[in-house]
């Protein structure tokens, strides 16, 4: 228990350097409309130029603008390439770079269709024409041609356009309108002719891998049927393009991931991880028959986000968390696994390599939302190459710690510690949990919005990674199972008494706050403490049971508690025992509820359960619904309005 | 007393089936003139092409039944209500389909409906002044927020909303638009409300024009109708008084002098139990009578002319039907014979009373009760085409149940059904629970029977049609109540002798679908059930629905579902507790959008089923309401229900 007190001497001496005494203004939620957010960085293959997704917010009209951008990594001049396509999105050179393909919606097309775009000039060609979107695409390596995937058209929609429109419910989500349809593979040539269907059957198509050198397989990944709740079911594919038959090559056990082609044509690099349980996806490589697999990160032993071959097919660019970073790592296929340096930057997205190796990122600083980086050598720093967020870096910015401890199990955590603008040493100050949700992921030192808005306001903003979280490893991600809430909310209590430690909190004044597994949280620590001034539970997981009925993932959820509720009593008691709402008559913190009316992930119903159940027991309690489908609300207007409520919530009752 | 069941049919008699169904004319709202001479009503055919069905008002001559068509190509006419003389008849109607429904007033002497309403929100209910120069009607006022939620922001505080809120409903008030033209005026504000949406309440003027009679609930949220007061608006004095509280139901009805006011008023302090007949003397809210001297829910009242009686209809046994009861005197029912009174029945200034009603054998058709006679006289033949096919027979059963009392039921057997061959059996269970299956005609049961299943509607404690007793013996067992009352019923159908025993089937929607989830979860003599909008889970039923904590206190009395206690006793009512134990292949059937009973407890009824390997199919409807109410959705959802029986009931 030494640890946090020696981070604790290194963030005196750091803090001053992050708090210069030119003040330079601190955040107003307001400021926060002027984010650029940038995406999908592709490097061309002669490393030349990146092209990307910016995206701006249009408060008036309540939504987002995409353009796509491309970028000189020589001058670092940018071009914006598209005008008036405001959802374009995932730009993809041609093998040659010439030519450069993208989808978008246009006048004829409420959903997205496939457009290549040549670069010498010249308009952009729509390729595909249907009423379904193009929900992925690769180019053949010859350039002439695409594989693409959309949903098949319902079977039945003639009687559905007769009304008859009843559905079998299968494992969908509570909100489900519809029976969910197959998505299936189709090729089509780079100048729009020759469409042709190449799957099709219940099973769904999930996600494209690579084609291989010669253009006639594809690999990819299935699941059984459309249904979401199978998801954690996926399989690899290799698929004959002539004869469109499918060979899987992975085992129903692994769910199996992001196949990718290594660029001698030999090796097949895929995420697998157990569905049986949280855990995290390792990587695998396997000979292109499935033959031949091996976990290739076994020493690194963390959650693969994304994995990139190296040009020369030897190693493999992974990213992954990694402690309160979200790092990257290179693995060889024969040899020790490395970071690579990337000095204070998190990788917000896969890199993407040119032929000489180059690598263009989009990253996050403590002190800067996502930019371009470039990073011409392993060896080398990486350059900045945008700055569309001046406006935001130039603000005063809440130096971040981590701050580490240990559990009376001896796992090893962390967790981000935001500190207030003008943090006076021997001053005390009020602190806000926020928990992040997942559990499969992690609190970063990466720039973020609600942590600076309190730290402008005085607060110190504690971010804990609890088990579950995916920057430990294997055994700590699943660690949770099946004391799925209590074990992970100790872990923020321990982190909270390591904060405390520091000697700056104002122990009368904490909040605790978060987001789906971070409401979960939340609504079980006001059970079980009552160290709270307020609280904000965000479409929280308050009641495992009614999830498992509800959510998207309902088959994938028993299995982090050990199996379905409704086949023993000793299961219903432990889902029971594990739900914040078995404990919601212990509560007596002033606590805001907040809930999309049409979340399909964490069901709004378990909303409405813990406002009932805190209304009954007489605690202080506002629950306020966003009308919006989906977990968070997608438009620029509602999540300020979540983010102006969150604050204001804690605010006035910590002020 | 079996032979009687046989009803040899026709040798051209069709059986009938679920698309014959579709030729079924819908009879409603009869409205008769002050002078008893033309009755007014809303027809309504099903346009299957379009999903929809089309309504047009028909006129009807009292003495020689002549009929009229009085609307063309207006979609969705409905409400007809005559001016007080009889010269002009005012209607709702939307100006085009889709748009909110307007008043219009249609000159009986000829000539174009005007338009008098132009109510953004659309009109909720209206109703004449008595000196027929203004309509005062109700409509939801704009939201306060109403610019922030135009810029998007648009997030709202929840309360006790149903889980598929999605907005703030905004309070309904009373405007006043007169029908020469002109613009309305506001007449009631704040942010209470009178009662809208599923238990919109109407207004009624005092016969003097100068006050208005409504209910008002605290705020707009539908749950809190059952704290509505009756509330007397003073149109002079631009003043509101409480007449009457303690969540007063449905329109408040005035005596023709203005003294006294007649309405329901729950027995047991929760409108969700029995609602009695109460006559008040409008001045002091003084009872008037004695009110409890008819022991039955009331479904509808209306004054006699003279004010001495009341016309009032209720359930009574397996039967909906007329009582008159006298102020300060014994209720007299009135025999109608095999039919069925429909409530909502229309009184002229001589006492005749327009009605729609029911009989076993055909679907409803317009009835006419002249002062002083007890033989109501069929006015339509809209579902003449009935008589081509081959109708089952129905039939009523009683039994003995706890506490004393004898329940009942109504079967209903194949056309053609032969004494002493055994045949499945398909318990159809009503919901509510405060409902009553009656003998009137139900496509639904006739078709089951028309394939050869015996139909068996049992009425339970909760059902309305024996009195408070008997009603209120369901609270405190809310399922397992009924549910051992519709076991012993079945060992009384049983008893008969006809039944094979291995095919009976259970089923029910909503409370039927309550009792079905539960009667498979605890006896085991089912070859398949059908569970339609069930409340599986009592807590999740008080804390999603739109009837939500109020509804379910009425039923499980004590703390509420939020304490360990409370918890205890609504999991022991909840059929979900038990669903380990179900072994009958069972469909599950619900409206995505079923804000009554959320179809969140369907789901969590089919992973039980699902994870126990229990034959299971979930069929959802996609579509608003709690149970389809478009015909398409309708049949479907039938169709669904009686397939799987005809699937396993063998």
């Amino acid at each position: 228990m030494k640890r946090p007190a020696l981070v604790l001497l290194a963030s005196f001496v750091a803090l001053p350097l992050a708090a210069p005494a030119a003040a330079p203004k601190p955040f107003e939620l307001e400021d926060f409309r002027s984010t650029v957010s940038l995406s999908a960085p592709h490097i061309a293959p002669d490393g030349k130029h990146v092209v990307l997704v910016v995206r701006r917010a249009n408060f008036k009209k309540d939504t987002y603008a995409n353009e796509l951008v491309l970028v000189d990594t020589r001058t670092r001049a940018e071009r914006v390439l598209t005008h008036g396509r405001d959802d374009v999105g995932d730009p993809q050179w041609s093998p040659s770079g010439d030519r450069l393909a993208f989808t978008a919606s246009d006048a004829d097309h409420k959903a997205a269709q496939l457009f290549v775009m040549p670069m010498d000039g010249g308009d952009a060609l729509r390729l595909t024409d249907a009423k379904e979107e193009v929900e992925d695409f690769k180019w053949r390596p010859d350039g002439r041609a695409f594989a693409f995937t959309r949903h098949d058209p319902a079977k039945n929609q003639k009687a559905i356009d007769a009304h008859q429109d009843a559905f079998d419910v299968g494992d969908d989500h509570w909100a489900t309108r519809a029976a969910p349809l197959p998505v299936h593979i189709w090729t089509i040539d780079a100048q729009g002719k020759h469409v042709k269907r190449i799957t099709s059957g219940t099973y769904s198509v999930h996600e494209l891998g690579d084609f291989t050198h010669d253009g006639k397989r594809l690999v990819y990944t299935q699941r059984a049927d459309a249904h979401f709740g199978h998801e954690e079911e996926t399989r690899i594919g290799v698929l004959d393009l002539a004869s469109g038959r499918t060979t899987l090559v992975t085992p129903l056990a692994s769910h199996a991931t992001s196949p990718n082609i290594s660029p001698d044509g030999t090796k097949l690099a895929y995420g697998i991880e157990d569905p049986k349980s949280f855990s995290q996806r390792d990587l695998a490589v396997a000979n292109l028959d499935g033959s031949g697999s091996r976990i290739a990160s076994a020493k690194l032993d963390r959650n693969i986000q994304s994995a990139v071959w190296r040009p020369d097919g030897r190693a493999v660019f992974i990213s992954a968390n990694d402690r309160t970073r979200a790092a990257l790592f290179l693995q060889p296929l024969a040899g020790a696994v490395q970071r690579v340096d990337l000095r204070d930057v998190n990788l917000d997205d896969a890199v993407s390599i040119a032929r000489d190796g180059t690598m263009a990122f989009v990253g996050s600083t403590p002190t800067r939302p996502g930019e371009l980086y470039l990073k011409r050598a392993i060896a080398a720093a990486p350059e900045r190459l945008t700055g569309y967020n001046d406006a935001l870096a130039n603000h005063a910015i809440g130096a971040t710690k981590t701050i580490a401890w240990t559990s009376a199990d001896h796992y090893s955590l962390d967790g981000v510690l935001t500190y207030p603008i003008g943090f006076t040493p021997g001053k005390k100050y009020p602190l806000v949990l926020e928990i992040h949700g997942g559990p499969t992921d992690t609190s970063t030192d990466a720039f973020s919005d609600l942590p600076q808005l309190f730290a402008s306001h005085g607060y110190l903003v504690f971010q804990p990674n609890y088990r579950g979280s995916d920057n430990f490893g294997a055994k700590f991600a699943q660690a949770t199972v099946p004391h799925i809430t209590s074990a992970p909310a100790q872990d923020c209590m321990d982190g909270l008494a390591a904060v405390e430690k520091l000697g700056i909190v104002d122990t009368n004044r904490i909040g605790v706050s978060g987001w789906s597994e971070g409401g979960l949280m939340t609504s079980w620590l006001i059970g079980h403490w009552h160290i709270w001034k307020a609280a904000v539970s965000g479409a929280a997981v308050n009641d495992w049971v009614a999830y498992s009925a509800l959510t998207d993932s309902s088959e994938f959820t028993p299995n982090f508690i050990g199996g379905s509720p409704w086949t023993s009593a000793a299961q219903m008691k432990l889902f029971e025992a594990e739900s914040p709402l078995t404990y919601a008559g212990n509560v007596t913190t002033p606590t805001l509820i907040l809930s999309d009316t049409g979340d399909q992930r964490v069901p709004t119903p378990l909303s409405y359960a813990f406002y009932h159940a805190l209304v009954s027991k007489g605690t202080e309690v506002q629950f306020v619904a966003f009308p919006a489908a989906g977990h968070f609300p997608s438009d620029p207007v509602k999540r300020e309005d979540v983010s102006r409520r969150w604050f204001a919530w804690l605010d006035s009752h910590l002020r | 007393m079996l032979g009687s069941q046989v009803a040899p049919a026709g040798a051209q008699s069709k059986p009938l089936a679920f698309e014959d169904l579709r030729r079924v004319v819908g009879v409603s709202s009869p409205q008769i003139s002050p002078d008893g001479k033309r009755v007014v009503y809303v027809r309504s055919k099903i346009d299957w092409k379009n999903d929809r069905n089309d309504t047009e008002l028909v006129l009807v001559d009292t003495a020689s039944g002549a009929t009229r068509t009085l609307t063309h190509e207006r979609p969705g006419a409905f409400a007809p209500h005559w001016s007080p003389t009889g010269d002009r008849l005012a209607f709702e109607s939307s100006p085009e389909r889709g748009k909110p429904a307007q008043v219009y007033v249609m000159p009986m002497s000829g000539g174009d409906p005007a338009k008098v309403t132009a109510a953004k929100a659309g009109v909720q209910s209206f109703a004449w002044r008595p000196d027929g120069s203004a309509i005062a009607y109700v409509t939801s006022d704009e939201p306060v927020d109403k610019k922030q939620i135009d810029e998007h922001n648009d997030a709202f505080v929840v309360t006790d909303e149903d889980f598929l809120a999605r907005e703030k409903v905004t309070p309904s008030h009373i405007w006043l638009a007169p029908v020469d033209g002109g613009p309305a005026k506001r007449i009631t504000s704040g942010s209470w409300s009178i009662p809208s949406g599923l238990q919109a309440a109407g207004i009624t003027w005092t016969p003097d024009g100068s006050g208005i009679l409504y209910a008002q609930q605290p705020d707009a949220v539908a749950a809190h109708f059952v704290r509505a007061r009756l509330m007397l608006h003073d149109i002079a004095a631009n003043s509101d008084r409480a007449v009457a509280s303690g969540g007063v139901g449905g329109d408040p009805v005035v005596s023709h002098d203005g003294k006294f006011i007649a309405l329901s008023m729950p027995r047991h302090a929760s409108p969700y139990l029995q609602n009695d007949l109460h006559v008040l003397a409008l001045a002091d809210a003084k009872e008037a009578g004695n009110s409890l001297a008819l022991d039955r829910n009331v479904h509808w009242s209306s004054f006699m002319p003279g004010d001495k009686t009341l016309a009032v209809a209720t359930a009574d046994g397996v039967r909906n039907v007329l009582w008159m009861q006298p102020v300060g005197g014994p209720p007299k029912k009135i025999d109608l014979g095999d039919v069925d009174f429909v409530p909502g029945a229309s009184l002229a200034d001589d006492g005749g009373i327009a009605f729609v009603g029911q009989s076993a054998k055909a679907p409803p058709e317009l009835y006419y009760l002249a002062p002083g006679s007890s033989a109501p006289r069929k006015l339509t033949s809209e579902n003449a085409w009935i008589a081509d096919f081959a109708i089952g027979k129905t039939e009523s059963i009683a039994w003995d149940v706890s506490g004393g009392f004898q329940a009942d039921g109504v079967l209903t057997y194949p056309p053609g059904f032969t004494t002493g061959k055994k045949y499945p059996l398909a318990l159809v269970i009503h919901g509510g629970p405060v409902s009553t299956s009656t003998q009137n005609f139900s496509g639904q049961a006739q078709v089951m029977a028309a394939r050869g299943m015996v139909v068996f509607q049992p009425n339970y404690r909760g059902s309305d049609n024996l009195g408070d007793a008997y009603l209120n013996a369901i609270v405190g067992h809310v399922t397992s109540g009924p549910a051992a009352d519709n076991l012993a019923g079945l060992a009384a159908v049983e008893k008969l002798g006809f039944v094979d025993e291995k095919n009976i089937g259970v089923s029910g929607w909503s409370g039927g679908g309550l009792q079905t989830s539960w009667l498979i979860g605890h006896a085991h003599v089912w070859k398949a059930a059908v569970s339609g909008a069930a409340v599986n889970d009592w807590i999740a039923q008080s804390t999603l629905a739109d009837i939500n904590m109020d509804f379910g206190a009425a039923f499980i009395p004590g703390p509420g579902p939020y304490t360990a206690e409370g918890r205890k006793a609504y999991l022991a009512e909840s059929p979900i507790t038990f669903a380990r134990d179900i072994k009958t292949p069972t469909l599950i059937l619900s409206d995505t959008g079923d804000q009554r009973v959320p179809i969140v407890q369907s789901y969590a009824l089919y992973h039980a089923l699902k994870d126990n390997h229990v034959p299971v199919r979930f069929i959802a409807f996609p579509r608003a309401g709690h149970f389809p109410a478009d015909p398409v959705g309708r049949e479907m959802a039938y169709r669904a229900w009686a397939d799987w029986f005809s699937e396993y009931l063998k």
